[in-house]
């Protein structure tokens, strides 16, 4: 009878640890997709909008949904970036984890989809769909995977009321924080205050750019939200300091993804 | 017959209006039928309800609550006979009511206006309920009445290894959680959404009556039992693959909205 429980118990334990995060959970995703939509140029929109049939919101979250399931299991990594010891963008992962990095993955898709006018539609679809998620997913400041070894102060928890809360858990859902029931549109109108000159600023670049930027903001997040920080017990100023960053983050995703897809479908 | 219409609808009066965030489908799917209704329709709809459709599209679910009205609680569900045809009279079947509302609707001129306008709240929220899957009861078929099964994947994850994952589930959380996976999208633009893909297929889903439309969305209730079952264990992308068919049901029931009203306020 004690084995059984032991056993019963292990089973819950290993369900409990494959628990996949969600990074910027759907509505994250789908206001990130929803402000790239809106910068897309006309010819760039309409060729995404024939090949998904559905506005890009619609396929956020499709990623998530499907990361573990054959036949997209491959995909279980491309949700994340990785640092180096030093703290620097990891280019060069190898092994199991060789395709891992959503950064090497949106650039090998970017490299792809230029011939996209002979590539079949199934495939220049489901193309578009992983950039939609990948390229959210890698501007999440817990998507990006500091070694143990040189970073172990990252590895903690944070509270909610007093009860341990999960730091992951916590930045995936920012854009949201303290915002209920926002759609959207609601997110746009309110968040989406950048001038041309700004947008061009965060789109300029390389992906070795954009990954050093990501890496960098990223430190923010453990300075606003460090060990055991009570999220119910915020401040204005640190809820306000939450949000800045969770909204810096999200039209740094959102104006890239439309940079990406205007440079796909854009070009006559 | 008109005093039983009457009395139905008058008692349904006197509750409260409600309005719930979480209605998003009822919602987008007034929201696509008012993109494809006519001016003179749009017109009158405004007038009647003194606000847009979407703000009606669940005033039904608010009268429950009043233990007078209960019965309107079985006003969502449209039974079919066995053989997947609406011959039913009964005055509480969804499309029973929604003849009835009809009914009222084109004798406007002599009804009082409080009862045309519950007529109306009524049309925009029952055409919406004999398109969700989860409200159509065929006899003889009690899984259409609801039941359990089981969700399982395998999944892979290069720290986990395999692990088998499985999850509760129902016929009818089945549906409503498609509805809520777009909670966060505003109704215009799911209803936006959903005309991207169903779009071109508006003249083919408009025609034909209420009952017919029952025996349309049965069709695909028949076709998803044969694989989704009372204590079945299914693969999860299964259920991930029936959201199209959410979505092309809302589509239906939007254009169908739309062109009922038009033909009723031309």
């Amino acid at each position: 009878m004690k084995r059984k429980i032991v056993t019963l118990l292990l089973v819950v334990v290993a369900t409990l640890g494959v628990q996949r995060a969600m990074a910027w959970a759907a509505f994250g995703h789908g206001a990130i997709a929803y402000v790239a939509e809106q910068h897309l140029t006309p010819e760039a929109k309409s060729e995404v909008r024939r090949y998904l049939n559905h506005t890009l919101p619609f396929y956020a979250s499709w990623m998530d949904h499907w990361r573990a399931i054959e036949p997209y299991a491959h995909t279980n990594m491309w949700h994340g970036i990785k640092s180096d010891e030093k703290g620097k963008l990891r280019w060069d992962i190898s092994g199991e984890r060789a395709n891992g990095q959503a950064m090497i993955q949106v650039k090998r898709i970017v490299e792809e989809m230029k011939g996209y006018r002979n590539m079949p539609d199934s495939l220049v679809r489901q193309n578009v769909i992983y950039l939609i998620h990948s390229v959210a997913d890698m501007h999440c400041p817990v998507h990006v995977q500091f070694p143990k070894t040189t970073y172990p102060h990252y590895r903690y928890k944070l509270r909610n009321k007093g009860k341990p809360y999960q730091m992951h858990s916590f930045w995936d859902a920012a854009p949201a924080f303290t915002r209920n029931n926002w759609t959207y549109e609601r997110y746009a109108q309110e968040v989406d205050m950048l001038t041309s000159k700004q947008a061009k600023k965060i789109q300029k670049g390389s992906y070795d750019v954009w990954g050093k930027d990501i890496l960098k903001q990223t430190h923010r997040a453990y300075q606003i939200t460090p060990a055991d920080k009570d999220i119910a017990r915020m401040t204005v100023e640190e809820r306000a300091e939450v949000l800045s960053l969770a909204d810096e983050m999200a039209m740094k995703a959102a104006y890239r993804l439309a940079y990406i897809l205007n440079n796909i479908f854009g070009a006559k | 017959m008109k005093k039983i219409i009457a009395v139905l609808f008058a008692v349904a009066m006197v509750a409260n209006e409600a309005y719930a965030f979480k209605a998003i489908g009822h919602q987008t799917i007034a929201a696509i039928a008012e993109r494809h209704m006519t001016e003179k329709a749009k017109s009158e709809v405004q007038t009647i309800l003194n606000a847009d459709m979407t703000r009606h599209a669940m005033w039904l679910y608010s009268l429950r609550k009043n233990p007078q009205l209960a019965h309107t609680q079985q006003w969502q569900y449209a039974t079919l006979n066995a053989e997947g045809k609406s011959v039913t009279t009964y005055e509480n079947d969804a499309v029973v009511v929604l003849e009835r509302a009809v009914e009222v609707l084109c004798n406007r001129k002599n009804e009082s206006d409080s009862l045309v306008q519950a007529a109306l709240r009524t049309v925009v929220q029952v055409v919406g309920d004999i398109h969700n899957p989860a409200n159509i009861r065929i006899e003889g078929n009690e899984a259409t009445k609801g039941f359990n099964f089981t969700l399982y994947a395998i999944t892979k994850g290069s720290s986990a290894g395999e692990n088998l994952v499985k999850r509760k589930n129902s016929w009818h959380a089945m549906w409503h959680n498609y509805t809520n996976r777009h909670d966060i999208f505003s109704p215009q633009y799911y209803a936006s959404d959903i005309e991207l893909c169903y779009g071109s297929k508006k003249a083919e889903y408009e025609k034909g009556t209420p009952r017919f439309w029952a025996e349309n969305v049965g069709e695909d209730v028949v076709r998803c039992l044969e694989v989704i079952y009372p204590d079945a264990m299914l693969k999860t992308e299964i259920a991930h693959r029936y959201e199209a068919i959410h979505d092309k049901c809302m589509a239906k029931a939007g254009y169908r909205l739309a062109a009922l009203l038009n033909s009723i306020f031309k």
